[in-house]
Protein backbone atom coordinates (compact mmCIF):
# COMPACT_ATOMS: atom_id res chain seq x y z
CA UNK A 1 0.00 0.00 0.00
CA UNK A 2 3.15 2.40 0.48
CA UNK A 3 6.14 2.48 -0.38
CA UNK A 4 8.42 0.67 1.82
CA UNK A 5 11.04 -0.79 -0.80
CA UNK A 6 13.68 1.83 0.86
CA UNK A 7 12.77 1.59 4.40
CA UNK A 8 13.08 -1.93 3.76
CA UNK A 9 16.35 -2.06 2.23
CA UNK A 10 18.07 0.25 4.74
CA UNK A 11 16.67 -1.34 8.39
CA UNK A 12 18.16 -5.19 6.78
CA UNK A 13 21.03 -3.49 6.50
CA UNK A 14 21.67 -1.61 9.61
CA UNK A 15 20.03 -5.17 11.59
CA UNK A 16 22.89 -6.89 9.78
CA UNK A 17 25.62 -4.66 10.68
CA UNK A 18 23.98 -4.82 14.19
CA UNK A 19 24.27 -8.64 14.54
CA UNK A 20 27.63 -8.30 13.24
CA UNK A 21 28.72 -5.36 15.74
CA UNK A 22 27.54 -7.65 18.61
CA UNK A 23 29.39 -10.73 17.64
CA UNK A 24 32.78 -8.84 17.25
CA UNK A 25 32.25 -6.81 20.42
CA UNK A 26 30.99 -9.70 22.29
CA UNK A 27 34.38 -11.70 21.08
CA UNK A 28 36.60 -9.31 21.55
CA UNK A 29 35.23 -8.02 25.39
CA UNK A 30 35.20 -11.61 26.37
CA UNK A 31 39.06 -11.93 25.53
CA UNK A 32 39.64 -8.98 27.25
CA UNK A 33 37.78 -9.99 30.34
CA UNK A 34 39.15 -13.28 30.62
CA UNK A 35 42.74 -12.10 30.16
CA UNK A 36 42.17 -9.13 33.16
CA UNK A 37 40.36 -11.72 35.31
CA UNK A 38 42.99 -14.38 34.90
CA UNK A 39 45.57 -11.24 35.90
CA UNK A 40 47.65 -12.63 32.57
CA UNK A 41 48.40 -15.89 34.30
CA UNK A 42 46.65 -18.13 31.96
CA UNK A 43 47.48 -17.52 28.21
CA UNK A 44 43.93 -18.49 26.42
CA UNK A 45 44.93 -19.39 22.49
CA UNK A 46 48.17 -20.98 23.91
CA UNK A 47 45.54 -23.41 26.63
CA UNK A 48 42.89 -23.79 24.05
CA UNK A 49 44.70 -24.46 20.69
CA UNK A 50 47.57 -26.80 21.97
CA UNK A 51 46.63 -27.89 25.54
CA UNK A 52 42.57 -28.45 24.31
CA UNK A 53 41.38 -26.96 27.29
CA UNK A 54 38.14 -27.70 27.66
CA UNK A 55 37.70 -25.68 30.74
CA UNK A 56 39.10 -22.76 29.52
CA UNK A 57 37.02 -22.56 26.16
CA UNK A 58 33.60 -23.40 28.41
CA UNK A 59 34.06 -20.57 30.44
CA UNK A 60 35.39 -18.48 27.36
CA UNK A 61 32.23 -19.29 25.99
CA UNK A 62 30.14 -18.29 28.77
CA UNK A 63 31.72 -14.78 28.42
CA UNK A 64 30.85 -14.59 24.66
CA UNK A 65 27.26 -15.63 25.25
CA UNK A 66 26.42 -13.28 28.28
CA UNK A 67 28.46 -10.19 26.56
CA UNK A 68 26.30 -11.02 23.48
CA UNK A 69 23.19 -11.36 24.65
CA UNK A 70 23.52 -7.77 26.16
CA UNK A 71 24.43 -6.72 22.97
CA UNK A 72 21.41 -8.35 21.27
CA UNK A 73 19.26 -6.79 23.56
CA UNK A 74 20.34 -3.51 22.28
CA UNK A 75 19.36 -4.43 18.47
CA UNK A 76 15.46 -4.11 19.44
CA UNK A 77 15.33 -0.89 21.20
CA UNK A 78 17.52 0.74 18.28
CA UNK A 79 15.86 -0.35 15.54
CA UNK A 80 12.74 1.21 17.17
CA UNK A 81 14.45 4.66 17.43
CA UNK A 82 15.30 3.95 13.20
CA UNK A 83 11.30 3.44 12.37
CA UNK A 84 10.66 6.11 14.32
CA UNK A 85 13.38 8.40 12.98
CA UNK A 86 12.72 7.34 9.19
CA UNK A 87 9.19 8.41 9.94
CA UNK A 88 10.10 11.96 11.07
CA UNK A 89 12.64 12.71 8.31
CA UNK A 90 16.30 12.84 8.40
CA UNK A 91 18.58 15.67 9.04
CA UNK A 92 22.26 16.04 9.99
CA UNK A 93 21.81 16.43 13.43
CA UNK A 94 19.47 13.43 13.60
CA UNK A 95 21.53 10.91 11.67
CA UNK A 96 24.93 12.09 14.24
CA UNK A 97 22.46 11.68 17.21
CA UNK A 98 21.46 8.49 15.81
CA UNK A 99 25.02 7.10 15.17
CA UNK A 100 26.52 8.12 18.45
CA UNK A 101 23.47 6.27 19.81
CA UNK A 102 24.59 3.11 18.33
CA UNK A 103 27.86 3.30 19.86
CA UNK A 104 26.84 4.32 22.90
CA UNK A 105 24.19 1.43 23.15
CA UNK A 106 26.89 -0.73 22.39
CA UNK A 107 29.23 0.63 25.07
CA UNK A 108 26.53 0.16 27.04
CA UNK A 109 25.77 -3.50 26.61
CA UNK A 110 29.61 -4.09 26.67
CA UNK A 111 29.75 -2.72 29.99
CA UNK A 112 26.90 -4.29 31.79
CA UNK A 113 28.45 -7.30 30.14
CA UNK A 114 31.86 -7.36 31.56
CA UNK A 115 30.31 -5.86 34.86
CA UNK A 116 28.14 -8.81 35.32
CA UNK A 117 31.06 -11.49 34.33
CA UNK A 118 33.04 -9.76 37.09
CA UNK A 119 30.82 -9.97 39.69
CA UNK A 120 29.37 -13.51 39.15
CA UNK A 121 33.40 -15.11 39.48
CA UNK A 122 34.27 -12.44 42.33
CA UNK A 123 31.23 -13.74 44.24
CA UNK A 124 31.86 -17.41 43.53
CA UNK A 125 35.50 -16.47 44.65
CA UNK A 126 34.55 -15.04 47.65
CA UNK A 127 32.27 -17.98 48.74
CA UNK A 128 35.03 -20.68 47.75
CA UNK A 129 37.89 -18.95 49.69
CA UNK A 130 39.84 -22.47 49.54
CA UNK A 131 40.02 -23.13 46.19
CA UNK A 132 41.59 -21.02 42.98
CA UNK A 133 39.35 -21.34 40.40
CA UNK A 134 41.55 -19.79 37.89
CA UNK A 135 44.59 -22.52 38.88
CA UNK A 136 42.11 -25.49 38.87
CA UNK A 137 40.84 -24.98 35.12
CA UNK A 138 44.68 -24.45 34.14
CA UNK A 139 45.62 -28.00 35.71
CA UNK A 140 42.20 -28.92 33.94
CA UNK A 141 39.38 -29.15 36.36
CA UNK A 142 36.35 -29.27 33.69
CA UNK A 143 34.34 -29.17 36.71
CA UNK A 144 34.88 -26.25 38.50
CA UNK A 145 35.17 -24.55 34.59
CA UNK A 146 31.39 -25.56 34.52
CA UNK A 147 30.34 -23.79 37.86
CA UNK A 148 31.76 -21.17 36.49
CA UNK A 149 29.96 -20.91 33.07
CA UNK A 150 26.74 -21.66 34.40
CA UNK A 151 26.55 -19.30 37.04
CA UNK A 152 27.99 -16.32 34.66
CA UNK A 153 25.42 -17.46 31.82
CA UNK A 154 22.24 -17.12 35.09
CA UNK A 155 23.81 -14.32 35.94
CA UNK A 156 22.86 -12.82 32.42
CA UNK A 157 19.89 -13.48 32.02
CA UNK A 158 18.32 -11.95 35.07
CA UNK A 159 19.73 -8.94 33.82
CA UNK A 160 19.35 -8.74 30.10
CA UNK A 161 15.95 -6.91 30.71
CA UNK A 162 18.37 -3.88 32.27
CA UNK A 163 20.68 -3.28 29.27
CA UNK A 164 17.09 -2.65 26.89
CA UNK A 165 15.52 -0.45 29.32
CA UNK A 166 19.02 1.66 29.83
CA UNK A 167 19.32 2.08 26.15
CA UNK A 168 15.38 3.24 25.48
CA UNK A 169 16.42 5.79 28.04
CA UNK A 170 19.31 6.72 26.34
CA UNK A 171 17.46 7.54 23.02
CA UNK A 172 15.01 9.60 24.95
CA UNK A 173 17.98 11.71 26.64
CA UNK B 1 -91.63 -8.54 -8.92
CA UNK B 2 -89.64 -6.92 -5.87
CA UNK B 3 -86.28 -5.28 -6.77
CA UNK B 4 -83.28 -6.77 -4.82
CA UNK B 5 -82.08 -4.54 -2.43
CA UNK B 6 -77.91 -4.28 -1.93
CA UNK B 7 -77.62 -2.62 1.63
CA UNK B 8 -73.80 -2.63 1.54
CA UNK B 9 -74.21 -0.65 -1.89
CA UNK B 10 -76.33 1.64 -0.14
CA UNK B 11 -73.86 2.18 2.77
CA UNK B 12 -70.66 2.94 0.35
CA UNK B 13 -72.92 5.32 -1.49
CA UNK B 14 -73.39 7.56 1.39
CA UNK B 15 -69.71 7.25 2.26
CA UNK B 16 -68.53 8.44 -0.39
CA UNK B 17 -71.11 11.38 -0.69
CA UNK B 18 -70.06 12.40 3.34
CA UNK B 19 -66.30 12.35 1.96
CA UNK B 20 -67.26 14.49 -1.24
CA UNK B 21 -68.70 16.89 1.01
CA UNK B 22 -65.80 17.24 3.82
CA UNK B 23 -63.39 17.40 0.94
CA UNK B 24 -65.43 20.68 -0.68
CA UNK B 25 -65.96 22.07 3.24
CA UNK B 26 -62.04 21.91 4.03
CA UNK B 27 -60.30 22.85 0.83
CA UNK B 28 -60.99 26.70 1.07
CA UNK B 29 -59.83 26.91 4.61
CA UNK B 30 -56.48 24.74 3.77
CA UNK B 31 -55.44 20.98 5.43
CA UNK B 32 -54.98 22.45 8.90
CA UNK B 33 -53.33 19.09 9.56
CA UNK B 34 -50.36 19.21 7.68
CA UNK B 35 -48.91 22.19 9.92
CA UNK B 36 -49.24 20.38 12.87
CA UNK B 37 -46.64 20.06 14.79
CA UNK B 38 -45.72 19.69 18.55
CA UNK B 39 -43.10 22.52 18.59
CA UNK B 40 -45.34 25.23 16.92
CA UNK B 41 -44.25 28.90 17.14
CA UNK B 42 -47.12 31.21 16.46
CA UNK B 43 -45.32 34.57 15.05
CA UNK B 44 -45.79 36.23 11.90
CA UNK B 45 -47.70 34.00 9.28
CA UNK B 46 -47.15 34.37 5.93
CA UNK B 47 -50.68 33.86 4.40
CA UNK B 48 -50.64 31.52 1.68
CA UNK B 49 -54.03 31.61 0.13
CA UNK B 50 -53.67 27.85 -1.82
CA UNK B 51 -52.55 26.36 1.82
CA UNK B 52 -53.01 27.68 4.72
CA UNK B 53 -54.24 31.05 6.58
CA UNK B 54 -53.00 29.77 9.70
CA UNK B 55 -50.70 32.04 11.67
CA UNK B 56 -48.09 29.10 12.52
CA UNK B 57 -44.48 29.19 11.25
CA UNK B 58 -43.98 25.84 8.67
CA UNK B 59 -41.80 22.70 9.85
CA UNK B 60 -39.29 23.28 8.02
CA UNK B 61 -38.37 26.89 9.50
CA UNK B 62 -38.38 24.89 12.89
CA UNK B 63 -35.85 22.52 11.67
CA UNK B 64 -33.58 25.28 10.32
CA UNK B 65 -33.88 27.09 14.07
CA UNK B 66 -32.95 24.21 15.69
CA UNK B 67 -29.29 23.13 13.35
CA UNK B 68 -28.14 26.59 13.92
CA UNK B 69 -28.83 25.44 17.85
CA UNK B 70 -26.62 22.74 17.55
CA UNK B 71 -23.63 23.38 19.42
CA UNK B 72 -20.01 22.38 18.64
CA UNK B 73 -17.77 20.93 21.48
CA UNK B 74 -13.83 21.57 21.08
CA UNK B 75 -10.88 19.40 21.92
CA UNK B 76 -7.32 20.41 22.31
CA UNK B 77 -4.65 18.32 21.93
CA UNK B 78 -0.77 18.43 22.32
CA UNK B 79 1.67 15.97 21.10
CA UNK B 80 4.91 15.35 19.83
CA UNK B 81 5.39 13.66 16.40
CA UNK B 82 8.21 11.30 16.17
CA UNK B 83 10.38 14.15 15.13
CA UNK B 84 9.94 15.61 18.38
CA UNK B 85 8.37 18.12 16.54
CA UNK B 86 5.45 20.26 18.68
CA UNK B 87 2.03 19.86 17.25
CA UNK B 88 -1.32 20.94 18.39
CA UNK B 89 -4.90 19.82 17.12
CA UNK B 90 -8.24 20.91 17.83
CA UNK B 91 -11.60 18.77 17.32
CA UNK B 92 -14.99 20.13 16.85
CA UNK B 93 -17.35 17.49 17.53
CA UNK B 94 -21.04 18.20 17.54
CA UNK B 95 -23.07 17.87 20.79
CA UNK B 96 -25.74 15.84 18.89
CA UNK B 97 -23.51 13.22 17.94
CA UNK B 98 -21.95 12.79 21.73
CA UNK B 99 -24.92 12.43 22.52
CA UNK B 100 -26.33 9.86 20.09
CA UNK B 101 -22.61 8.30 20.58
CA UNK B 102 -23.78 7.86 24.57
CA UNK B 103 -26.98 6.56 23.80
CA UNK B 104 -25.85 4.03 21.36
CA UNK B 105 -23.48 2.29 23.79
CA UNK B 106 -23.59 1.17 27.24
CA UNK B 107 -25.64 -1.04 29.22
CA UNK B 108 -28.06 -1.26 32.19
CA UNK B 109 -26.99 -4.22 33.94
CA UNK B 110 -30.30 -5.38 35.37
CA UNK B 111 -31.21 -6.30 31.55
CA UNK B 112 -29.77 -9.33 30.37
CA UNK B 113 -31.24 -9.81 26.97
CA UNK B 114 -28.47 -10.56 24.35
CA UNK B 115 -30.60 -8.54 21.60
CA UNK B 116 -30.75 -5.49 23.92
CA UNK B 117 -27.33 -5.80 24.94
CA UNK B 118 -26.18 -6.40 21.17
CA UNK B 119 -27.79 -3.49 20.59
CA UNK B 120 -25.95 -1.11 22.51
CA UNK B 121 -22.24 -2.91 21.79
CA UNK B 122 -21.81 -6.29 23.83
CA UNK B 123 -21.59 -9.31 22.29
CA UNK B 124 -22.11 -12.56 23.76
CA UNK B 125 -19.68 -15.17 23.75
CA UNK B 126 -20.72 -17.73 26.17
CA UNK B 127 -23.10 -18.96 28.85
CA UNK B 128 -22.52 -21.09 31.74
CA UNK B 129 -24.90 -22.73 34.14
CA UNK B 130 -23.96 -22.93 38.23
CA UNK B 131 -26.16 -24.73 40.49
CA UNK B 132 -26.66 -22.04 43.32
CA UNK B 133 -29.01 -22.37 46.19
CA UNK B 134 -30.20 -25.51 45.05
CA UNK B 135 -31.07 -23.30 42.02
CA UNK B 136 -29.74 -23.58 38.35
CA UNK B 137 -28.49 -19.63 37.46
CA UNK B 138 -27.40 -19.05 33.54
CA UNK B 139 -24.57 -16.67 33.58
CA UNK B 140 -23.66 -14.88 30.17
CA UNK B 141 -20.16 -13.85 29.47
CA UNK B 142 -20.11 -11.01 27.25
CA UNK B 143 -17.74 -8.47 25.73
CA UNK B 144 -17.60 -5.31 24.00
CA UNK B 145 -18.54 -5.66 20.36
CA UNK B 146 -15.38 -3.70 19.14
CA UNK B 147 -16.29 -4.50 15.33
CA UNK B 148 -19.80 -3.02 15.65
CA UNK B 149 -18.40 0.03 17.46
CA UNK B 150 -15.32 0.62 14.85
CA UNK B 151 -18.02 0.40 12.27
CA UNK B 152 -20.14 2.64 13.26
CA UNK B 153 -17.75 5.34 14.35
CA UNK B 154 -16.07 5.33 11.24
CA UNK B 155 -18.65 8.10 9.60
CA UNK B 156 -17.71 10.53 12.69
CA UNK B 157 -13.93 10.37 11.81
CA UNK B 158 -13.77 11.50 8.44
CA UNK B 159 -13.50 15.16 9.61
CA UNK B 160 -11.41 14.66 12.46
CA UNK B 161 -8.86 12.29 10.34
CA UNK B 162 -8.40 15.54 8.28
CA UNK B 163 -7.59 17.70 11.08
CA UNK B 164 -5.13 15.66 12.30
CA UNK B 165 -3.44 15.50 8.52
CA UNK B 166 -3.35 18.84 8.43
CA UNK B 167 -1.56 19.60 12.00
CA UNK B 168 0.74 16.54 11.33
CA UNK B 169 1.60 18.22 8.17
CA UNK B 170 0.97 14.96 6.54
CA UNK B 171 1.27 14.72 2.54
CA UNK B 172 -1.37 12.89 0.34
CA UNK B 173 0.16 9.43 -0.55
CA UNK B 174 2.65 8.99 2.65
CA UNK B 175 1.99 6.51 5.85
CA UNK B 176 -0.35 8.31 8.07
CA UNK B 177 0.38 5.85 10.74
CA UNK B 178 3.61 6.54 12.26
CA UNK B 179 2.04 10.03 13.18
CA UNK B 180 -1.41 8.99 13.95
CA UNK B 181 0.14 6.61 16.57
CA UNK B 182 2.17 9.11 18.46
CA UNK B 183 -1.07 11.45 18.44
CA UNK B 184 -2.82 8.49 19.92
CA UNK B 185 0.04 7.43 22.35
CA UNK B 186 0.17 10.86 23.40
CA UNK B 187 -3.45 10.84 24.32
CA UNK B 188 -3.51 10.79 28.24
CA UNK B 189 -3.62 6.66 29.20
CA UNK B 190 -6.69 6.72 31.89
CA UNK B 191 -8.79 3.54 32.44
CA UNK B 192 -12.50 4.43 32.02
CA UNK B 193 -14.89 4.43 35.22
CA UNK B 194 -17.28 0.96 35.00
CA UNK B 195 -20.37 3.64 34.58
CA UNK B 196 -20.50 6.19 32.46
CA UNK B 197 -23.62 8.77 32.73
CA UNK B 198 -25.90 6.09 34.03
CA UNK B 199 -24.80 2.69 32.24
CA UNK B 200 -22.21 0.49 32.29
CA UNK B 201 -19.70 0.48 29.64
CA UNK B 202 -17.43 -1.94 31.12
CA UNK B 203 -14.28 0.17 31.22
CA UNK B 204 -14.25 0.71 27.51
CA UNK B 205 -14.54 4.62 25.36
CA UNK B 206 -15.47 4.39 22.17
CA UNK B 207 -13.53 6.47 19.67
CA UNK B 208 -15.44 9.30 20.24
CA UNK B 209 -15.98 9.14 23.74
CA UNK B 210 -12.31 9.06 23.96
CA UNK B 211 -11.65 12.14 22.13
CA UNK B 212 -14.21 14.00 23.91
CA UNK B 213 -13.26 13.23 27.79
CA UNK B 214 -9.62 13.04 26.32
CA UNK B 215 -8.32 9.85 27.77
CA UNK B 216 -8.65 6.36 27.46
CA UNK B 217 -6.93 3.32 28.06
CA UNK B 218 -5.45 0.45 25.75
CA UNK B 219 -8.02 -0.87 24.56
CA UNK B 220 -9.97 2.68 23.43
CA UNK B 221 -7.12 3.89 22.60
CA UNK B 222 -6.10 1.03 19.73
CA UNK B 223 -9.54 1.56 18.18
CA UNK B 224 -9.48 5.30 18.21
CA UNK B 225 -6.30 4.83 16.39
CA UNK B 226 -8.04 1.81 13.82
CA UNK B 227 -10.45 4.62 13.38
CA UNK B 228 -8.04 7.05 11.75
CA UNK B 229 -6.53 4.81 10.35
CA UNK B 230 -9.79 3.68 8.49
CA UNK B 231 -11.36 6.73 7.58
CA UNK B 232 -8.52 8.30 5.39
CA UNK B 233 -9.89 8.44 2.00
CA UNK B 234 -9.23 5.07 -0.42
CA UNK B 235 -8.14 3.23 2.76
CA UNK B 236 -7.15 -0.10 2.13
CA UNK B 237 -5.75 -0.45 5.74
CA UNK B 238 -6.42 -3.88 7.31
CA UNK B 239 -6.78 -3.51 11.18
CA UNK B 240 -7.58 -5.91 14.38
CA UNK B 241 -7.58 -5.18 17.94
CA UNK B 242 -5.09 -8.04 19.97
CA UNK B 243 -6.44 -9.52 23.18
CA UNK B 244 -3.83 -10.36 25.58
CA UNK B 245 -4.55 -12.29 28.54
CA UNK B 246 -2.36 -14.51 30.35
CA UNK B 247 1.16 -14.10 32.52
CA UNK B 248 -0.22 -11.56 34.64
CA UNK B 249 -0.98 -8.82 31.72
CA UNK B 250 -4.38 -7.88 30.55
CA UNK B 251 -3.68 -5.72 27.41
CA UNK B 252 -5.12 -4.74 23.92
CA UNK B 253 -3.15 -3.67 21.31
CA UNK B 254 -3.81 -2.94 17.30
CA UNK B 255 -2.91 -4.88 14.53
CA UNK B 256 -1.99 -3.58 11.14
CA UNK B 257 -1.95 -6.11 7.94
CA UNK B 258 1.61 -4.82 6.60
CA UNK B 259 4.70 -6.66 5.78
CA UNK B 260 6.89 -6.71 8.73
CA UNK B 261 10.19 -5.08 8.67
CA UNK B 262 13.61 -6.18 10.40
CA UNK B 263 13.35 -6.06 13.96
CA UNK B 264 9.50 -6.13 14.20
CA UNK B 265 6.71 -7.91 16.31
CA UNK B 266 4.23 -9.80 13.48
CA UNK B 267 1.32 -12.06 13.88
CA UNK B 268 1.22 -14.63 11.07
CA UNK B 269 -2.02 -15.38 10.35
CA UNK B 270 -2.00 -18.43 7.63
CA UNK B 271 -5.05 -17.25 5.35
CA UNK B 272 -4.24 -13.61 5.75
CA UNK B 273 -0.96 -13.10 5.96
CA UNK B 274 1.19 -10.48 8.40
CA UNK B 275 0.00 -8.37 11.00
CA UNK B 276 2.15 -5.82 13.03
CA UNK B 277 1.73 -5.42 16.16
CA UNK B 278 0.66 -1.67 17.52
CA UNK B 279 1.27 -0.65 20.97
CA UNK B 280 -1.09 2.52 21.69
CA UNK B 281 -0.49 3.47 25.68
CA UNK B 282 2.55 4.83 25.82
CA UNK B 283 4.75 7.03 23.57
CA UNK B 284 8.20 5.74 22.24
CA UNK B 285 7.36 2.66 20.67
CA UNK B 286 7.40 2.25 16.96
CA UNK B 287 4.76 -0.03 14.55
CA UNK B 288 5.84 -3.50 15.09
CA UNK B 289 7.51 -2.62 18.77
CA UNK B 290 6.41 -3.69 22.05
CA UNK B 291 6.91 -4.77 25.42
CA UNK B 292 9.40 -7.87 26.11
CA UNK B 293 6.31 -9.06 28.57
CA UNK B 294 3.75 -8.93 26.04
CA UNK B 295 5.84 -10.39 23.24
CA UNK B 296 6.24 -13.43 25.55
CA UNK B 297 2.51 -13.80 26.47
CA UNK B 298 1.78 -13.49 22.32
CA UNK B 299 4.23 -16.67 22.07
CA UNK B 300 2.50 -18.48 24.65
CA UNK B 301 -0.63 -18.08 22.99
CA UNK B 302 -2.64 -15.97 25.33
CA UNK B 303 -4.01 -13.80 23.35
CA UNK B 304 -7.29 -13.26 20.58
CA UNK B 305 -7.58 -11.28 17.72
CA UNK B 306 -10.86 -9.89 16.22
CA UNK B 307 -11.01 -8.04 13.01
CA UNK B 308 -12.15 -5.01 12.85
CA UNK B 309 -12.73 -4.92 8.91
Amino acid sequence: MYETSHLELFSTILYLLLIFLSVIISVMGSMIMITYLTRRTIYVKEEIVKNRNFGIALVLSSFIWTIGRMCIETIKPIMNVWYNTYASGFSLKSVLIFILGILGSLLIALVIGAIIVFLSIKVLMVINKDINEWEEIKRGNTAVALIISITVVVVGMFFESIVSNLVINLFNF
Amino acid sequence: MQKRRFPVLDIFIIFIICVFIISILNGEKGNILAFYSDFSIHGISKVNKTKSHTNRIGVKDIIKEKKKKDKKVLRNFKWLDPGRIKREVVFFISEKTIKEEIKSFGINPLISHPLYRKNKGFKVIGRRNFFINKKIVEKTYFIIDYKQIYERNLKYFFDLTEALSVSADILKGTDPMPKFLAFVQHIKFKKPPDYYKGKFINNFFTPLLCIYEQYGDCDSKSILLAEFLGSIQDSKEKVAIVLVRGNGISHALLAVKRKPLPGMTSLFDCKKGYFIIIETSAPGWAPGFINKRITDALKSGFFRMVELN
